[in-house]
C-alpha cells in the first residue's frame, strides 16, 4: 500500500458524519484509519443498538452497508481534499459479488480495507474486506457505487 | 423481521415454483432520516434483505446470506413515490443452502435483481 495521505487517523464521529452521506440512524462507519489515492482502510465498532443488528449479531445487511459506507468515507475523504464543503450523495448502483463467512456480534470492531478499482465519470468499482479484531476475514465484496450531486 | 415496522406484506401467492410477494413499505421509516436526510432513498441492502426475509416465511426456517452476485439496483426505491413493492423470485433448495433468483418491481418496472445463496440455520 502507498504511503497513507493521512496524518493521523479519524476517530471523531463529527469529523467522520460530515464525510459521508449517511445519517443516523443509518451509519455503519466510524473511523478512517489510512488513505491513499486508491485505497482505504476504515473501522466500525458495532454499536449494540444499531438498527442493523438482530439478536445481538451484526446482520448481512449490516455487513455489506458497513463495506459500502467504508468505500463512501473514502470518497468523502477524497472530496475534502478537493475542496468540497460536504459529500455528494452516493449509493450501491450493482454488487458484483459479495460473500459473507461469517456475521460479527454487536459490540466488536470491524477493520475494512477498501481497493478502489476504477472510476469513470459518477461510477466507482471498488473491493473491499471486513476482518474482526483477531484479523479473521468476516466478508469481502466487489460493487459499484455511484454518486449524484 | 430485522428492520421493526419497516414494511407489511400484502399478499402472497405461489404458482409453478414462482413466488410473489406483494410488499408495502412505511415510507416514514426512521432509516430514512438517515438515507439521506431529505431525500429519501430505499437501501439496496434492505432491499436484498426482503428476499431473505421473504423466503424464510415461504419455507418457515432462518436463512442467513452466505453470498450474493450480480445484484443490480436498477432505479431507486423512493418511499413517498413508490411504497408498493413487488417480490417475484423462485429457488432451488437442496437441504442444506437455497439458490434464489428474483427481482423487485415497482408499478413503474423493475428495481432490482438479485442472485442469492442462502445457507438454512
Amino acid at each position: 500500500m502507498e504511503q497513507s495521505l493521512l496524518k493521523e487517523p479519524i476517530f471523531e464521529v463529527e469529523r467522520i458524519l460530515e464525510l459521508i452521506p449517511q445519517k443516523s440512524p443509518f451509519v455503519m462507519v466510524d473511523r478512517l484509519l489510512e488513505y491513499t489515492e486508491a485505497s482505504g482502510k476504515t473501522g466500525f465498532a458495532i454499536p449494540r443498538d444499531n438498527i442493523l443488528v438482530e439478536d445481538g449479531i451484526f446482520s448481512e445487511p449490516g455487513l455489506i452497508e458497513h463495506m459500502a459506507q467504508s468505500m463512501s468515507l473514502w470518497r468523502g475523504y477524497q472530496g475534502f481534499l478537493a475542496g468540497l464543503d460536504k459529500p455528494k450523495t452516493g449509493f450501491i448502483g450493482s454488487i458484483k459479488s459479495v460473500e459473507i463467512f461469517e456475521l460479527p456480534v454487536a459490540g466488536s470492531t470491524l477493520t475494512t480495507y477498501v481497493e478502489i478499482l476504477q472510476e469513470f465519470k459518477n461510477v466507482t468499482s471498488v473491493g473491499a474486506r471486513t476482518e474482526d479484531e483477531r484479523g479473521k476475514l468476516l466478508a469481502t465484496s466487489e460493487m459499484k457505487t455511484v454518486t449524484v450531486d | 423481521m430485522l428492520l421493526k415496522d419497516f414494511y407489511s406484506v400484502v399478499s402472497s401467492s405461489q404458482e409453478e415454483g414462482k413466488y410473489i410477494t406483494h410488499i408495502k413499505i412505511n415510507k416514514d421509516h426512521q432509516i430514512y432520516e438517515g438515507h439521506f436526510p431529505n431525500r429519501p432513498v430505499t437501501p439496496g441492502v434492505i432491499l436484498m434483505q426482503l428476499f431473505k426475509e421473504d423466503a424464510e416465511r415461504r419455507l418457515a426456517n432462518s436463512l442467513q446470506l452466505k453470498n450474493a452476485h450480480n445484484v443490480k439496483f436498477m432505479a431507486i426505491v423512493d418511499p413517498k413515490i413508490h411504497n408498493e413493492l413487488f417480490l417475484e423470485y423462485h429457488f432451488e433448495d437442496n437441504n442444506q443452502e437455497i439458490r434464489l433468483k428474483g427481482i423487485a418491481k415497482t408499478d413503474e418496472g423493475i428495481s432490482l435483481k438479485i442472485n442469492a445463496i442462502y445457507k438454512l440455520i
